[in-house]
């Protein structure tokens, strides 16, 4: 009973969770002619292209014939097919003849992993931080919206940086630059979320009931904010994506051997004048991972999966907040 | 007026407790690693040399003291001698924001300009022929990097056509490629909001009196809707400016545009500490300095916002 209160309110917009946002909301009220648009109920364009990645990305090596670090120096710089390239090397091969197709899946993999590890890794920290400063204003909430400020003020490169100038390169290093980039999003929007929520009867109700802090936080005021939350993160995932990219393009990134869709963009520039599918077959696999996500973070924003419709928002909300 | 002046007193000093912030963030960030001279002192040299220059660069004392030594020097502007240059890594980095600089801003009137542009066109007549080209072009312009972007434009522009050079130094014409890579997603940002606000926009109450009234359309979407469309796309331009500022920096290592950011990635390589520091401390001061004005000028333009305003930080989305 009480949950099934806690979404009606949350839906009807009793604790203000439409009115944060005026921008986005002329996108789907239907009263737009133009606009005007069904909800629709299958899977979206954005879905069923990160499900094909993501197939893709798992099954990696069993669905490529030849291993990605193999070199076949007589095949070098091979065209892809229908620029003059063979079977053998469907989308062409590099300097040290090794085959692109294979590179790209194994940079799929990378990608994917760090994407995903870094939005859960921000998304834990700034749900907490957002959640503890909007319930408990005052200096809590000062300190919080100061840290954010003071992180919105330092551009991610700008981080990467200084990170990588005391540290050595490496996954951890990478995930540590993008954790340290991408928390200030989920909270500032956590935090506006849970002021307003702060107010609702059922919270007061719980806070009169004697819930203590942590338990009214983590079982009451949580699973109301579960639909922002999974917008942020679908959208996150897009921009982790293109921050590890541009850290491996400008040789910050992982390092090693590790096979890299920045660093392979990276290497292909030294042949670019006569082999341009080295830069741009990783490129267009980097496209289009961010667009599959950008899809998916838009249909998510308008409100199209049931667990993103309690809260609408542009995509734009989010990238804002990585600047 | 009175009320203006005291916030802009209130977020002055707020925006120095920022820029403290930043400064030790700069400071704790640089020290992560524990050992600031790895990498620094050459392989095989004797603790000897490796104490003299840890003496040299004050890095002998305790972290508290090199700390407070680290914010009253920075407060004065001296970040200390570059490890590798011969110069104050402020000057160092001062001497290259400049071109910097005049990367960003073409890159800014770009996106103001064409992005504007795109956004009004779409959303006077959504779901036109011209709507949906703006939404794919946008769409595609979001998905791409800078910095394949970049490559894609050195590619056509250069190598094939021969119409700009490749790398970024020589005068005006270098300049363009750059700025477009760097202009294309802010303009594709601002195009969607513009034309969201104006859809919007359109279907309000006022826009309907003035159709009443037999106003062309023109003067309507002009005069009436735009006014109030604008809103979320200029407060978007002033948060852009500092992601742009990071941008070039990836966009000058794509076309070796001597700026800032191609300094900063080289000291990197070099481990020259007290230069990426003045880096981010400069660059860190820029966008706070870009935010205050962005906060000021939008209250100015709208009264609403000051009714809105309920204090730190919000001040920076204050319509929300």
């Amino acid at each position: 009973m009480a949950v099934a209160l806690k979404w009606d309110v949350a839906r009807t917009g009793e604790g203000a969770l439409h009115r944060v946002r005026p921008v986005a909301r002329g996108v789907t009220r239907p009263t737009i002619g133009p606009l005007r648009r069904r909800r629709a109920s299958g899977p979206s364009v954005g879905l069923l292209l990160v499900g094909a990645i993501v197939i893709v990305a798992v099954l990696g090596p069993l669905l490529v014939p030849s291993s990605p670090a193999a070199q076949d120096l007589v095949n070098r710089l091979q065209p892809p097919i229908g620029f003059g390239g063979t079977t053998a090397h469907p989308l062409g091969t590099d300097a040290l003849g090794r085959d692109l197709l294979a590179r790209a899946v194994m940079g799929a993999r990378l990608s994917l992993a760090i994407g995903l590890a870094a939005t859960v890794g921000a998304g834990l920290i700034g749900i907490a931080l957002g959640l503890i400063a909007g319930y408990s204003r005052g200096i809590v909430d000062r300190l919080v919206t100061w840290m954010i400020d003071v992180q919105m003020a330092i551009p991610f490169v700008v981080v990467a940086i200084a990170i990588a100038a005391a540290l050595r390169p490496g996954m951890a290093t990478v995930l540590a630059t993008l954790v340290l980039t991408a928390w200030v999003g989920y909270a500032r929007v956590v935090r506006l979320q849970t002021h307003s929520l702060r107010a609702a009867p059922w919270v007061e109700a719980a806070r009169s009931l004697g819930v203590g802090r942590m338990w009214l936080l983590a079982r009451h005021l949580l699973p109301n904010l579960v639909g922002p939350i999974l917008v942020i993160a679908s959208q996150q995932v897009a921009a982790m994506v293109l921050y590890e990219a541009a850290l491996s393009y400008l040789g910050l990134g992982v390092g090693g051997n590790t096979i890299t869709w920045g660093g392979m963009i990276a290497d292909g520039q030294e042949s670019i004048t006569t082999a341009w599918w080295v830069s741009l077959v990783p490129g267009a696999a980097l496209a289009l991972m961010i667009l599959a996500w950008n899809l998916l973070g838009d249909a998510a924003a308008t409100g199209r999966y049931h667990w993103s419709s309690n809260r609408r928002m542009t995509r734009s909300d989010i990238k804002e907040t990585n600047a | 007026m009175v009320g203006f002046l005291l916030y802009l007193t209130g977020r002055l000093l707020y925006a120095l407790t920022v820029l403290v912030g930043v400064t030790s963030l700069a400071f704790g960030l640089i020290h992560l690693s524990g050992d600031p001279l790895a990498g620094l002192v050459p392989p095989g040299s004797s603790p000897e040399q490796r104490a003299a220059l840890a003496t040299r660069f004050g890095l002998d004392q305790s972290l508290p003291h090199q700390y407070g030594l680290f914010l009253t020097r920075a407060v004065r502007g001296d970040f200390g001698e570059s490890w590798r240059q011969r110069q104050p890594a402020l000057e160092a980095v001062l001497d290259r924001m400049p071109a910097t600089l005049a990367l960003a801003a073409v890159a800014v009137a770009l996106a103001v300009v064409a992005g504007g542009a795109l956004g009004v066109l779409a959303g006077a007549r959504a779901g036109g022929i011209t709507d949906r080209l703006v939404r794919g072009l946008a769409l595609a312009a979001q998905a791409v990097p800078g910095f394949l972007l970049g490559t894609l434009l050195i590619l056509v522009f250069a190598v094939w056509l021969h119409w700009f050079p490749s790398s970024g130094r020589g005068g005006a014409r270098a300049l363009v490629l750059p700025a477009i890579a760097l202009a294309a997603y802010p303009a594709a940002t601002i195009a969607r909001l513009l034309r969201v606000g104006l859809i919007e926009a359109m279907t309000a109450d006022y826009v309907r009196t003035a159709r009443g009234k037999g106003l062309a359309a023109g003067v309507i979407v002009w005069r009436h809707a735009l006014r109030n469309a604008v809103l979320p796309a200029l407060a978007f331009v002033g948060v852009q400016i500092g992601f742009l500022l990071g941008g070039a920096v990836v966009i000058e290592a794509v076309f070796a545009y001597p700026g800032a950011g191609q300094l900063a990635l080289s000291a990197v390589a070099d481990r020259d500490l007290p230069v990426i520091q003045a880096f981010v401390v400069v660059l860190a001061t820029l966008i706070v300095v870009v935010n205050l004005a962005v906060d000021g000028v939008a209250r100015w333009l709208d009264p609403r916002v000051a009714a809105n305003d309920g204090g730190v930080s919000r001040g920076r989305w204050p319509w929300r």
